[in-house]
């Protein structure tokens, strides 16, 4: 968890680590940063996100992308 | 039938009735029947492509469910061949999936596009060959059918929805029918999503007054919207823009604005009707419009209009071309060298670019469009490249970017800007607009605000000034409706007050309504497209 709001933090300091703050709805992050995201996580815990992971509120908070990644981690 | 006329409010009254009443064990039947008898009206032989749109998207989700099924239910296998079974199982998906779009997308392509495409090849011809060539292009006489991009749209969210797992695919191809063919939706949409849509036909509903009068309330401001100042704008705007020939300087830009608050109120309007007429079944359609004209921004305008269509392209076609081999290349590449900042707005390029182009063919099959989306791509892109820019411009200028003044001036520029989009838009074509720049441009002719030759293009001064109250009114119920639900807080309100706000609302429509004998009804602008 903690690799993933580094990650996260690195990526846009207006993320805080506060689990369940909107990112996506409250207009912190856009689709295209989804995108460039996807790509920072793929490569920071070797996970693969396939088309059916990609929607907007697997990556609306901290805890949506953590269990996100946990999903993809188990498969 | 369109919503504006008195045989749909018919229509709809005995469906409503019937609804809550003989129908109440078999809802969805009724609105499955009603449905198809409300397209009919619209040519009953066009029936026939929702039909097999319809059935084909369900047969082929519901292949590709089956080998998902198939594949879940293998218990004893070992990890590799689990493996090498999942990939043949993609394919085996894949090519189904493929055969649906070329059932569905085919249809949708030649009959929206074949005919632009033919005649744009004649035209590289001709400019080519500097020769006009001695056979004319080659032309279908079809008439397209009513809704045909907006049910496509659904069927394809539907079916890549279920191919990507992300729903299972419905059992029975009349519920899915519903879902397609609902009748507040398959005209001008909203596009809505079936896991959002589909479950709401489920069940029994019971009468409830508050929800059937609160729908019918939504429909009547829809109405007011639509029927007094779109239809009354139309006057004014279409005046100006058909015989453009004949006009010069600030009438343009006037034009122009009454254009963009027409649109604005004609969509918005029969989205409101739309609503409101599924909200008295107890069914809620997505919401399309969120007050886009008070946006700060291109992009959080397009958040706010029309917003399934850009839900829609974001999530499939923004994402999957996002996503392809060649955009992750991108990516890495521009990682490695540039970093995260460089690289998430080079690799934005190409999938903002693909999804403004198909955005702007969407919306009618002329280059005009085309031009109107690639301007609206364009300020997206640019906007994107140069985000880091931008946000240092407050701080130079010594501005708070949360200043009212600050807010009005960004929401101002935004307006502009899709203004200038809206002259592509509404002109005949490219070289109209082009024309319409330079007759703008070349002389002001001001005095025309003065002299009253404004009230002599469509609309004499009591309409002209009706219509711009009627703007004023427009913006302030915007503005309410940001900060409270009027809807919940008219039901507050004693009874009487109700009823004469109501006889108010319905007196006008009726009173300053543009309808009637002798008055041809102008068309919603989305039914077009």
């Amino acid at each position: 968890m903690e690799k993933l709001v580094e990650v996260l933090r690195s990526f846009n300091s207006q993320i805080t680590a506060d689990m369940d703050k909107r990112l996506v709805t409250d207009g912190v992050i856009d689709s295209v940063d989804i995108v460039s995201l996807i790509a920072e996580l793929e490569d920071a815990f070797q996970i693969s996100i396939p088309m059916e992971e990609v929607a907007e509120e697997n990556f609306d908070s901290v805890r949506a992308m953590w269990k996100m990644i946990e999903r993809l981690q188990k498969k | 039938m369109s919503f504006t006329s008195l045989p749909f409010l018919l229509f709809f009254a005995a469906t409503l009735a019937l609804y809550y009443t003989i129908f109440r064990k078999a809802q969805h039947w009724l609105l499955l029947v009603a449905s198809i008898i409300f397209y009919c009206f619209a040519g009953p032989k066009y029936i026939l492509y929702v039909l097999a749109a319809s059935f084909s998207t369900w047969f082929f989700a519901r292949s590709i469910s089956c080998i998902y099924q198939e594949q879940d239910s293998l218990k004893y296998i070992k990890a590799k061949a689990l493996e090498e079974r999942k990939i043949q199982d993609r394919k085996r998906a894949l090519r189904l999936l493929r055969v649906d779009f070329l059932v569905i997308l085919g249809v949708f392509l030649v009959l929206k596009y074949f005919n632009f495409l033919s005649q744009s090849l004649a035209d590289l011809v001709h400019a080519v060959s500097g020769t006009a060539s001695a056979d004319s292009p080659v032309l279908l006489h079809l008439v397209l059918p009513l809704g045909l991009s907006y049910y496509t749209f659904t069927n394809i969210g539907y079916i890549l929805d279920v191919f990507w797992r992300k729903l299972p695919a419905e059992k029975s191809w009349f519920r899915f029918l519903l879902f397609t063919i609902y009748f507040p939706h398959i005209l001008q949409g909203p596009i809505d999503r079936y896991g959002q849509l589909a479950p709401q036909f489920e069940g029994q509903k019971r009468f409830d007054y508050a929800q059937v009068t609160s729908g019918m309330q939504l429909m009547l401001w829809g109405y007011f919207k639509k029927m007094v100042i779109a239809d009354r704008l139309n006057l004014f705007v279409s005046e100006v823009y058909d015989h453009y020939t004949d006009y010069y300087g600030i009438i343009f830009p006037i034009a122009t604005i009454l254009y963009s608050v027409q649109i604005y109120a004609d969509f918005s309007g029969c989205m409101d009707i739309a609503g409101g007429a599924s909200e008295a079944f107890g069914i809620s359609l997505a919401k399309n419009f969120e007050h886009p004209y008070f946006s700060r921004t291109i992009p959080e305008f397009w958040r706010r209009w029309h917003i399934t269509l850009g839900s829609w392209f974001k999530d499939y076609v923004f994402f999957p071309v996002s996503r392809s081999e060649l955009c992750k290349r991108l990516n890495r590449f521009t990682r490695k060298k540039w970093g995260n900042s460089v690289s998430r707005s080079l690799t934005s390029v190409l999938p903002l670019f693909v999804v403004w182009l198909l955005t702007g063919i969407w919306h009618g099959a002329a280059w005009k469009y085309v031009v109107w989306g690639l301007f609206h791509g364009g300020l997206i892109i640019g906007g994107t490249l140069s985000a880091g820019t931008l946000a240092k411009v407050p701080g130079l200028l010594r501005l708070h970017p949360d200043r009212p003044g600050w807010k009005y001036v960004q929401m101002a520029r935004t307006f502009t800007l899709c203004c200038i989009g809206r002259v592509f838009f509404r002109a005949d074509n490219l070289s109209a607009t082009l024309d319409i720049f330079r007759r703008t441009l070349s002389e002001l002719r001001v005095w025309i605000l003065f002299d009253g030759s404004l009230y002599t293009c469509g609309l004499d001064r009591p309409n002209f000034i009706l219509a711009v109250l009627c703007i004023i009114l427009l913006y302030h119920v915007s503005r309410l409706q940001e900060r409270i639900s009027i809807r919940k807080e008219f039901a507050g309100l004693p009874l009487p007050v109700r009823w004469v706000i109501l006889y108010t609302a319905i007196f006008s429509v009726l009173i300053f309504g543009i309808y009637g004998p002798g008055y041809d009804a102008a068309q919603f602008i989305y039914n077009n497209f």
